[in-house]
């Protein structure tokens, strides 16, 4: 394997580590601060990060043919549940901003939660493709 | 505490046994923005392009 190759998995590696961390970070920064649109920003941005980094680089390795068009095919369904979610939520956090009603913020949590789980699911999907390179 | 927090909380503390403190606090850290405003809200929208959006780039 030459170092341009092994730079690319050494950097998928870093970053699907990374990834789990963000969602770590989702957990540590709902429960440490008590601002609701700070903590809501920061768990789609946070999340959006992981999407960023680890769809990407689990798409990379179909394209090396290492996993097959099924286990491909299966990991974009996750990632079709998790890009609804996530918009739904930045919607939902949207109109929260514009009017904060208990309502609203009611669906910004759903919104979230629902959001982080799929962005779970796919992680937990993708992660072991990745680290077994 | 309301159960998911608690549920977070207990995830939290799994992966920091599994990855280290060190690191998660790095990112903490690292994505520590204050004063979000409605435009960086707004913003989120143009994050996370459809999974399919990857495929046409590449």
């Amino acid at each position: 394997m030459d170092a341009k190759l092994l730079t690319k998995e050494n950097n998928m590696k870093r970053l699907i580590r990374v990834n789990i961390l963000f969602i770590l970070l989702l957990g540590l920064i709902a429960c440490a601060h008590s601002n609701f649109q700070e903590m809501a920003y920061k768990a789609l941005a946070s999340s959006a990060s992981v999407y960023e980094n680890g769809y990407p680089a689990f798409l990379e390795l179909h394209k090396q043919g290492i996993i097959s068009d099924a286990q491909k095919a299966k990991g974009r369904d996750l990632a079709v549940k998790y890009w609804a979610a996530y918009h739904a939520a930045q919607e939902a956090l949207e109109a929260y901003t514009n009017y904060q009603s208990a309502d609203n913020k009611d669906k910004v949590n759903v919104a979230v939660n629902e959001m982080n789980k799929l962005l779970i699911d796919l992680t937990k999907y993708i992660e072991p493709f990745l680290k077994a390179r | 505490m309301d159960e998911t927090r608690i549920q977070i909380g207990v995830a939290v503390l799994e992966l920091i046994l599994k990855y280290g403190l060190p690191m998660a606090m790095e990112l903490i850290q690292a994505l520590d923005k204050e004063n979000v405003t409605a435009d960086d809200i707004r913003a989120l929208a143009y994050r996370v392009p459809h999974p399919d959006t990857y495929e046409k780039e590449g």
